[in-house]
């Protein structure tokens, strides 16, 4: 039950991340999620064999997070749930599409290789890309961000509350697990009889402090709309830094850089 | 002085067949600080969240701050009203303190220089000014509380009106002193609801105390205080500052 406690704490810290004064942090949220937007948009459109020209877009996080001083280690310690699970989907190709494709040092490569290769390169690239955006941007601002690229307000306010109920929501858990167990020595885990009325208690907790989270919300005069406070750098710079990844990616995903570099040495 | 909050016969029932307000009459005059007390389970929270708009199905009539407490109203007297919850973490949701208390003022429309100013005033009145940038999940429990506070008085003049639901629960004596301390300070008219007796004496000059649905005294907080029958009557227990003679 300590993981709900170590959830809660992971949560925290990216939000400690999202805080600091970096320059990547003082960039205007808009710049970034436009950024991680069009990121997402060219690694997904690579092919599905198409490894060489992929590698180059490793260049975008790796670069993010060595600048912007984000431990390379913790991320993949907090992404490994969602890594292992990508390896996990992508590990049959290889069974199913047995097409030779090369040899590479007497090895046959095949087509289901190259193909689970990339699915594991695009959706961990693109799950870094998303960190890096949460470790540098706060969820309000995201927020404002979505709100300035005139996504539905219904749907970025579902998106703030999900994410404040959800840390509610890891907390009551937390309570009522660590209750239970200080009332129930030497179990391992929590008792097949016990999960309904504990999973009712924690949804009926839950609800009632979102609902007083909300009731406070709205005493307050929310409306739904989002106002971006901190200090950020010169609008001007956030464009260009905009601009300056717009065009990078670009040529990332028209040309293949990794091979033509290659090419140079053989 | 014409009041600033006017309730007049107000009734309020969860379930058909059992109300918990029955008749409730009260006139709060601006810069007022009135305790609420009553037994468990009596309607205190029940009272306030009726008057900060959470309840809106009651009977009756309640004026704030000259208008009518109805949902169209609801943006102009929540400007000027606050309410502090009991749980103060349910009431800031917000990563720092700056942020959380910044969140009023950003929604009623204040520009960037005008919610920074309010920010900065409330949290001097609260005595937070050195807590501005932390994070609230590393707040105390009085901490937490000071800082729902000073997210109320962001948004507020001195005129407005702040609704504490159990404002001294789970605090330390330390914390509680700068609490009674800060709400002294205050000049907002303030309704009070509270078990903690000693609280009420130290920060409301006048009491009314709900018994049964209706208010069954209404005045000198010190004189029913002291009042060992009545209190008992009603499901409470004379303060600890008045059992000893000479402590008042």
């Amino acid at each position: 039950m300590a993981k709900l406690g170590r959830a809660i704490r992971e949560i925290h810290s990216l939000e400690n991340l999202a805080e600091r004064n970096t320059f990547f942090n003082r960039i205007h949220p808009t710049a970034k999620v436009l950024v991680t937007i069009w990121y997402l948009i060219l690694v997904m459109s690579f092919g599905k064999y198409d490894v060489t020209g992929l590698f180059g877009m490793c260049l975008y996080p790796l670069i993010l997070m060595i600048s912007g001083d984000i431990s390379i280690g913790q991320a993949v310690r907090r992404l490994k749930p969602v890594l292992l699970m990508v390896f996990l989907i992508g590990a049959a190709n290889p069974f199913f599409d047995r097409t030779p494709v090369l040899e590479a040092g007497g090895i046959t490569v095949t087509a289901g290789m190259l193909s689970m290769l990339t699915l594991f390169c695009k959706t961990g690239f693109a799950v870094f890309a998303s960190y890096v955006l949460i470790a540098t941007t706060t969820m309000e601002q995201i927020c404002y961000a979505l709100r300035r690229l005139h996504m539905p307000q219904i749907l970025v306010t579902v998106l703030l509350l999900i994410y404040r109920y959800l840390v509610l929501m890891l907390k009551e858990a937390d309570r009522i697990t660590q209750a239970y167990m200080l009332r129930a020595p030497g179990e391992k885990g929590v008792k097949k009889s016990a999960w309904g009325p504990l999973a009712g208690q924690m949804l009926l907790r839950s609800m009632d402090r979102a609902q007083r989270v909300y009731e406070s919300m709205t005493m307050r005069g929310f409306r739904g709309e989002f106002f971006l406070r901190g200090s950020f750098i010169p609008l001007r710079q956030s464009v260009l830094y905009g601009v300056i990844w717009y065009l990078v990616l670009a040529v990332f995903r028209l040309v293949p850089v990794f091979e033509l570099v290659g090419r140079i040495f053989i | 002085m014409d009041s600033i909050i006017e309730i007049e016969d107000l009734r309020f029932c969860y379930h058909a067949d059992r109300y918990v307000l029955d008749g409730i009459n009260l006139a709060v005059a601006p810069g007022e600080s009135v305790g609420v007390i009553g037994a468990n389970g009596v309607g205190k929270s029940t009272f306030l969240k009726i008057l900060a708009g959470l309840l809106p199905e009651y009977e009756g009539s309640i004026r704030i701050a000259d208008h009518l407490l109805e949902k169209k109203n609801y943006g102009e007297i929540r400007r000027r009203l606050g309410y502090v919850f009991q749980d103060s973490d349910s009431q800031l949701f917000m990563n720092t303190v700056e942020e959380d208390v910044a969140f009023g003022p950003l929604n009623y429309g204040f520009s960037r220089e005008e919610a920074d100013r309010s920010v900065k005033e409330a949290l001097r009145k609260t005595h937070m000014e050195g807590l501005a940038g932390r994070h609230i999940y590393r707040l105390s429990g009085g901490e937490k509380k000071l800082a729902a506070i000073a997210g109320i008085l962001a948004l507020q003049q001195d005129d407005g009106v702040i609704l504490m639901d159990e404002p001294s629960v789970s605090l330390d004596p330390a914390n509680r002193e700068n609490l009674i301390e800060v709400i002294r300070e205050l000049k907002a008219a303030k309704l009070l609801a509270s078990h903690d007796l000693d609280f009420i004496y130290d920060t409301c000059e006048r009491t009314i105390l709900l018994s049964g649905g209706e208010v069954v005294y209404d005045g000198d907080t010190k004189r029913l205080l002291r009042d060992k029958t009545l209190l008992e009557e009603n499901g409470l227990r004379l303060p600890l500052s008045f059992r000893f003679p000479g402590n008042i």
